[in-house]
């Protein structure tokens, strides 16, 4: 677990650093090195060396026109490409920024980048059209790979501590309740026979007693792994961990379209606990309110996460989405063990969060916005007791 | 209350609270009841019974698994009706049981009428197995008893040729086949063709290849 996450945060690390420069190169005047120039009437095609090199040629190895580009592109991204030119052709304003995939001559496949902008002759039709090409098929490979980790951790994280064992929590509670329901069924058939037989009327409760302590057996079980294993101390910024489970949300937040903003207290001390626990804590609400939000109209998926001193009581994390808001009934029960609201829901994400945050010494609540939404939040003391 | 029941419910669980509970609410019901703690031992207790019967299974179950059981079992000519009990639910596996041939499948925990809704649909089927069973079975004797020029006879009578082609085809005298035919109806318990059409289409014997 804890060579996973390294794993994950060196990849993010690597990610950032290569698409943060990939992002800064809006400017096309930048990269002469692989750029391109179409001349549109004449239909000729300009390409820098480093364009020829990323198409796997030689430079100037053969004389471009837009047929021959199009060759190159992968039959699937063909029309794709095709339309984005018409589309800035026809409107110069739109702009031209695709991602596509093309083939080289030896038949492999890479990914690039293309940015481009159209300029007008002076009869107004398109004259020319300049751009630049980045070779991106590393980057995404990276790219998968750490989404292919983040799946892990978010999987790990939805079912809890416990992980993959819900299912056969699911069957451990179910055995037991099955029993409960048998046995009390047919308590009451034999008590309607005449004479009753009571001797099997008290067996029956007496299984039924037993069945029943079993089932509790196993929710303690649950409470005790989620408490004992695995409790490592460091110190940490809770900002900064806030930061690591954005970015590992960070895809699919723009993929659903949603708004994820933060307001963080830049003055916040340092947490003393089990910094996996609360990342745990974190991208479970996180996760929540991406489900929370993923039906709302797209311009209003919003979620705000915020950090805040609260003098003595301690450091205040707040989860706030703009979705559907926590039913008021629900409100009570909503950190307990298999209680869910969702179809597809163990119901365990939750009671596990408010399980690490007590073993903090802290709190956790909800609250429904005054505006819609729902808002979690839970308070962390300062210092934390040793014998915790 | 308590009336007694006819049919005999075998209770296949890993469990022992769960099969001492099923055992006492099948008990109330007025079932006889027979339980087992593995898969295993079901098939080594013989499982036969009288009457009809079902069995109750758990799905998960160290060892041979439910699934294994009713696939062991349907490749035998008899397969006695299985009603699914399971702790966990998903849907793929329940559509495999029931695609297999399954009464029913019951997610843990389940209302007993649920189960007694199963059961009694489990015990239908099996005692109208094992009359189509036992019908076939003592026809199977009736045939079994008939000489193979009797037999030949037969094939050719449930064409609807008559006598004399008969003679005829196999050169002996219509005399003769008079005899052989008597003999058949006789042995096969029955008074007309019809009959005996309708038998012979049950065992799946194919008529004679008469060409006009």
């Amino acid at each position: 677990m804890l060579k996973k996450l390294e794993i994950t945060t060196i990849c993010l690390v690597i990610c950032l650093l290569l698409f943060g420069c990939v992002g800064s190169g809006e400017d096309l005047s930048t990269g002469p090195t692989n750029s391109g120039e179409w001349n549109i009437p004449e239909n000729k095609t300009f390409w820098s060396d480093e364009v020829f090199r990323i198409f796997g040629f030689a430079p100037q190895q053969f004389e471009v026109t837009y047929e021959s580009f199009l060759d190159r592109i992968h039959p699937n991204d063909r029309s794709f490409v095709e339309e984005a030119v018409n589309r800035v052709l026809a409107d110069p304003e739109t702009g031209y920024n695709i991602q596509h995939r093309i083939i080289r001559p030896d038949g492999t496949e890479r990914i690039v980048h293309e940015r481009g902008e159209v300029k007008l002759g002076e009869d107004g039709k398109p004259a020319r059209m300049t751009g630049t090409m980045q070779d991106l098929t590393e980057f995404k490979n990276i790219e998968a790979e750490t989404s292919q980790l983040r799946d892990e951790l978010a999987h790990l994280n939805r079912l809890g501590i416990i992980g993959n064992m819900a299912s056969a929590i699911a069957h451990e509670i179910n055995q037991p309740l099955a029993a409960i329901l048998s046995n009390s069924q047919a308590a009451l058939r034999l008590l309607n026979i005449n004479p009753p037989d009571l001797n099997e009327v008290r067996e029956a409760l007496t299984d039924i007693a037993d069945a029943d302590k079993r089932a509790g057996e196993v929710i303690r079980r649950i409470r005790t792994m989620v408490k004992k294993e695995g409790f490592h101390r460091e110190l940490y910024n809770i900002n900064t961990l806030i930061g690591e489970v954005i970015d590992l949300v960070q895809s699919e937040v723009v993929i659903q379209n949603i708004s994820l903003t933060t307001n963080l207290e830049p003055r916040v001390p340092g947490i003393y606990g089990d910094k996996i626990q609360m990342q745990q804590v974190i991208l479970n609400l996180i996760m929540n309110a991406l489900d929370a939000v993923k039906n709302q109209p797209i311009d209003a998926r919003h979620i705000v996460i915020t950090t805040s001193v609260e003098d003595k009581e301690g450091l205040e994390v707040r989860v706030t989405d703009s979705g559907p808001g926590v039913e008021e009934d629900n409100i009570e029960n909503i950190f307990d063990a298999f209680y869910t609201t969702k179809t597809q829901g163990m119901g365990l994400g939750l009671s596990v969060c408010h399980s690490i945050i007590e073993n903090h010494g802290g709190r956790i609540w909800v609250e429904n916005c005054s505006g819609g939404g729902a808002k979690f939040s839970f308070r962390l003391p300062f210092r934390m007791d040793d014998d915790l | 209350m308590n009336t007694v029941q006819e049919g005999t419910i075998f209770v296949v669980d890993d469990d022992p609270l769960v099969r001492k509970a099923l055992q006492r609410l099948l008990k109330s019901a007025g079932y006889f009841t027979e339980t087992f703690p593995s898969a295993k031992e079901f098939l080594s207790s013989g499982n036969s019974s009288e009457g009809p019967a079902c069995i109750i299974l758990d799905v998960k179950m160290p060892g041979l698994s439910g699934f294994d059981l009713q696939e062991e079992l349907s490749a035998a000519s008899y397969a006695m009706p299985i009603i699914f009990i399971t702790g966990h639910g998903d849907i793929p596996s329940s559509v495999r049981a029931m695609k297999n041939g399954a009464v029913d499948f019951l997610s843990k925990p389940f209302e007993d009428q649920d189960l007694f809704d199963a059961i009694s649909v489990a015990l239908k089927k099996d005692s109208i197995t094992r009359t189509v069973l036992s019908e076939r079975g003592k026809i199977q004797q009736r045939l079994d008893q008939l000489t193979l020029r009797e037999y030949e006879i037969l094939t050719f009578v449930i064409t609807g040729v008559l006598n004399k082609q008969i003679a005829d085809i196999l050169n002996i005298s219509e005399k003769t086949v008079k005899a052989h035919r008597g003999k058949v109806m006789t042995k096969m318990g029955v008074s007309s063709v019809a009959e005996l059409v309708r038998i012979a289409e049950k065992l799946g014997i194919k008529p004679a290849a008469v060409s006009n």
